[in-house]
């Protein structure tokens, strides 16, 4: 420790020239408050000059001397003078970079300080809101002076070693991204965060620790030096990532019944559903499954569903997107339980499923294309898209697909452009344009597409041209859809409560049904026998509702689905009549209910 | 007691083979002066004797400890002067004083301030600025302050005029005769180690060719003059030429019987060889 102490005060000493520079340097912050433009603001001047300045000349100070501490001396025969003392590796060591480190902290406090001083409330509006920005910035020449010392190493010892070096660094960070990537695919930002933070604090460790090594092995002989540095730290690197990467397969190494569930999607008919949540014991990685109800069997899958997951009606077809590519999301690949398809599309990029669910229809860009699912042949396209708008797509047939293109641009008016797709003639042609307000979701579909509802200007209008047929007065809009048989639903709130009012084809107002338990409701669903599903997220409260009598025939409270489907698509939130549906309740759990009339929701066994 | 024990040691860098199995032991209390042409293995040997880098085979022991592994404890018993200073240069005299004596428990003040003092340097000076024989006045200085069991001197003289040659040395020696430390030392100045070395080891390509006591070396290295050719000669002849119409031969193994033998038939005269001859005739041969 003694000797530790005497390096430290050597070295401290030696560079004590710094501090007078430092401190001559600390008077910039005050000089720029003279400039012409800085009158009146010296506060803030002071601040940000002495800010920057304090954190470029610490950061600089902290790789010079980590370079150059010990590096200089070892690539100029220097480090003799030590090894010929009665000093150990650890003391020469632990002396020098407590020095080095030391005095880029006091260099930048020397400049900082003097501005913090004389304009403390704009230093505390610029710098100082918490002490994050502080710690951040001692970290960050901490981590800065290590580095250095490594790089400056591996650079002046010329050794052929170098070569390897760089290999192994590509290797390490490619191995981050493999280990990093599975979270970011299950949106574990979090926990993928908390991860890289403690990977970094690892590997700053290591890169402390590694000079030890580096000087207990290598000692006075650099390219030594830089060959017992390597064997200590890329073995370090390793276990730090095999640690990192067995952590993430642990925790994402999960079952139907290890998550809380967030999301459930079911089709028309069948008994598959779609389920993701969050992984209980991995903060905010989520996983998901395709459930069969009918037989438990459950298989996961590598994408959570809001990146993109259908039905076919019957429910035998089943596909959703997975990330292409290992270190970047360079594009989505459809994928089928029985493995991709081939068919990539760009990340912003929309696709829909016929109801069969034998094609696939993607807007990518200027094109419209249409595939073959089994294949993923291409059985048409056409261009001629805005590849900057919002598309909506659905299968109006087999063969027809109608696209609703527009921009994105919120509460202003903007044009709604449609086309279609014929397979068969494989032409795209536009038919049909109008002005519209947009707000989100802009268009929902009638069942034969013949008339939509085109929400923000609120009209009925020609499902193929645009035309306005009824236009419908209403305020507070939450929530809309046109339904399959062309009457519309709307959700508005009067005071705190929301209604739901029901318009027929022709936009005159029928039926007006109002929800005084809950603060909002939301049309999640339609069934085959013309009941309308909403559901109250705020309050976790299903109802089943009959349009035409108005009467609300079912309540299920604390359970939360079927979900919403954000798409024009008419079949997609539509429901057989018998259906069993799958919810969410107030723990996380997978529930069943029936539309018949009885408002309960029994456990679904795979989730308990 | 042995101060130094090289046991076998080979110091590689690469392919290349500086050091090729060394063996050698210094007595305590001895002047053991290595010698070698430039390239032969010298400073290697003596980094491997210091501890500042670990042979690939064999071991050195200072004190019976290992050398590698007890590095930092030994240096306490050792005092070093480098082959080139390695002082910071932006450290003053004093400084360095200074930081040696926090880290030597025997260390004399006194001594490093006399000896700086009759060197003529100024303590305020910086080591940068030094004369370099004055960086090596202060390294000695350095080193004999820390008042040293082993004194390691690698080359020490490289470079230096003839009276700073002179003046370290004057300075080793009267440190020799004050307290009977144990010299280690690399030097191509033969005719200043001459008169103060007592082993000598002469290290050719990387292996040590010689390693004896330098009196014994003077006893069997003798330079021959007499009428008639090598054959006759019944000794081995490290090196032999025409001398007029007869022979000189330098031979390793000089026995009086035989040379009496030589005289009776040849009138042949004998006269013993400098170091620098001893050491030309047994490492002075070109490289191939």
């Amino acid at each position: 420790m003694k000797t530790t102490m005497i390096i430290a005060a050597r070295e401290v000493r030696e560079k004590a020239r710094l501090f007078l520079a430092c401190a001559g340097l600390s008077l910039v912050p005050f000089a720029a408050t003279l400039l012409p433009g800085a009158r009146g603001q010296s506060g803030d001047v002071l601040a940000v000059v002495g800010g920057f300045l304090a954190a470029i000349l610490g950061f600089g100070i902290a790789v010079a001397l980590g370079g150059s501490t010990i590096v200089r001396d070892l690539a100029e025969r220097r480090m003799s003078f030590y090894f010929t003392k009665p000093v150990s590796a650890p003391a020469i060591w632990i002396g020098k970079a407590t020095a080095g480190i030391l005095v880029s902290l006091a260099c930048f406090a020397i400049i900082a300080v003097p501005s913090a001083l004389v304009a403390r409330k704009a230093w505390a509006i610029q710098w100082l809101g918490d002490t994050e920005p502080l710690v951040i910035a001692a970290f960050t020449i901490v981590v800065l002076f290590f580095l250095s010392h490594t790089m400056s190493t591996i650079i002046r010892s010329r050794s052929p070693l170098l070569a390897l070096d760089f290999l192994f660094s590509i290797v390490a960070v490619a191995a981050v991204c493999l280990i990093v990537r599975p979270l970011v695919i299950g949106l574990a930002t979090d926990l993928a965060e908390m991860l890289l933070r403690a990977i970094g604090v690892a590997v700053v460790i290591v890169l402390a620790l590694a000079p030890v090594w580096q000087l207990a092995n290598g000692r006075s002989d650099i390219r030594r030096s830089h060959a017992a540095l390597m064997r200590f730290l890329w073995p370090s690197i390793a276990i730090v990532l095999l640690i990192a990467g067995g952590t993430v397969a642990w925790l994402i190494r999960v079952s139907p019944t290890d998550i809380v569930v967030s999301h459930v999607a079911q089709p028309r008919h069948g008994t598959s559903v779609i389920v993701t949540g969050r992984a209980q014991r991995a903060a905010d990685y989520h996983a998901t499954f395709v459930i069969d109800r009918a037989t438990g069997r459950s298989t996961r899958i590598g994408t959570p569903p809001w990146w993109g997951s259908q039905f076919s009606d019957d429910g035998r077809v089943h596909v959703w997107l997975q990330p292409v590519g290992f270190f970047s999301l360079e594009g989505l690949e459809l994928h089928t339980m029985q493995g991709a398809t081939g068919i990539v599309m760009s990340p912003s990029a929309s696709f829909v499923l016929s109801s069969d669910g034998s094609r696939v229809a993607i807007t990518n860009g200027m094109l419209l294309t249409v595939h073959e699912l089994a294949t993923g042949k291409l059985l048409a396209s056409g261009a001629g898209l805005d590849a900057s708008s919002r598309h909506q797509i659905f299968f109006l047939t087999p063969d027809v697909v109608r696209v609703f293109e527009y921009q994105r641009r919120l509460n202003a008016p903007t044009p709604l452009r449609i086309f279609e797709l014929d397979v068969r003639a494989r032409s795209i042609r536009k038919t049909g344009e109008r002005m519209f307000e947009m707000t989100q979701q802009a268009v929902s579909v009638s069942g034969d597409g013949a008339r939509m509802f085109i929400r923000g200007s609120n009209v009925i209008a020609d499902g193929r041209t645009g035309e306005t047929i009824a236009e419908i007065k209403t305020e507070n809009l939450s929530s809309s859809r046109m339904l399959f048989d062309g009457r519309v639903a709307l959700v508005t709130h009067d005071g705190l409560v929301p209604h739901l009012r029901i318009y027929d084809r022709d936009g005159a107002p029928r039926r007006d049904v109002a929800f005084p338990k809950v603060r909002s409701v939301g049309i999640v669903g339609e069934t085959e026998n013309g009941k309308l599903i909403l559901a109250s997220y705020t309050a976790r409260t299903t109802f089943v509702v009959d349009p035409t009598s108005g009467v609300i025939e079912q309540t299920l409270e604390g359970v939360k689905g079927p979900m919403p489907q954000w798409s024009a698509d008419p079949r997609l939130m539509r429901y057989a009549a018998d259906q069993e549906f799958v919810g969410v309740n107030t723990s996380g759990k997978l529930v069943a209910w029936k539309n018949e009339g009885r408002a309960s929701a029994r456990p679904l066994l795979l989730s308990r | 007691m042995t101060a130094i024990a090289v046991e076998g040691v080979t110091v590689r860098y690469g392919r290349r083979t500086a050091v090729d199995g060394v063996s050698l032991n210094v007595p305590t209390g001895a002047v053991y002066a290595l010698l070698g042409r430039n390239g032969a293995g010298k400073s290697s040997l003596v980094r491997a004797l210091l501890g500042h880098l670990a042979p690939e085979l064999g071991k050195v022991t200072l004190f019976g400890e290992d050398v590698w592994r007890h590095r930092a404890r030994l240096m306490q018993r050792v005092g070093v002067v480098a082959e080139d200073s390695d002082a910071p240069t932006e450290m003053r005299v004093r400084d360095l004083g200074w930081f040696s004596s926090e880290l030597y428990s025997n260390w004399s003040q006194r001594a490093f301030d006399m000896r700086i003092e009759r060197f003529g340097i100024a303590s305020a000076s910086r080591f940068g600025d030094l004369s370099k024989g004055q960086k090596k006045q202060v390294s000695l200085a350095l080193a004999l302050a820390t008042s040293p069991e082993l004194l390691v001197l690698d080359d020490p003289t490289l470079g230096l005029d003839v009276v700073a040659r002179k003046s370290l040395f004057e300075e080793v020696i009267a440190d020799m005769a004050d307290r009977g430390i144990t010299v280690f030392i690399t030097t191509h100045d033969l005719g200043a180690i001459e008169s103060i070395a007592d082993h000598v080891g002469v290290l050719k390509d990387g292996k040590l060719v010689l390693d004896e006591p330098l009196e014994a070396l003077r006893e069997r290295f003798r330079r021959i003059r007499f009428a008639g050719t090598a054959t006759e000669l019944a000794m081995n002849a490290a090196s032999s030429r025409a001398w007029g119409s007869g022979t000189e031969a330098v031979v390793t193994n000089f026995a009086d019987d035989a040379f009496e033998n030589l005289r009776a038939r040849t009138s042949a005269e004998a006269s013993t060889l400098t170091l620098e001859e001893i050491f030309i005739a047994v490492a002075g041969e070109e490289r191939k």
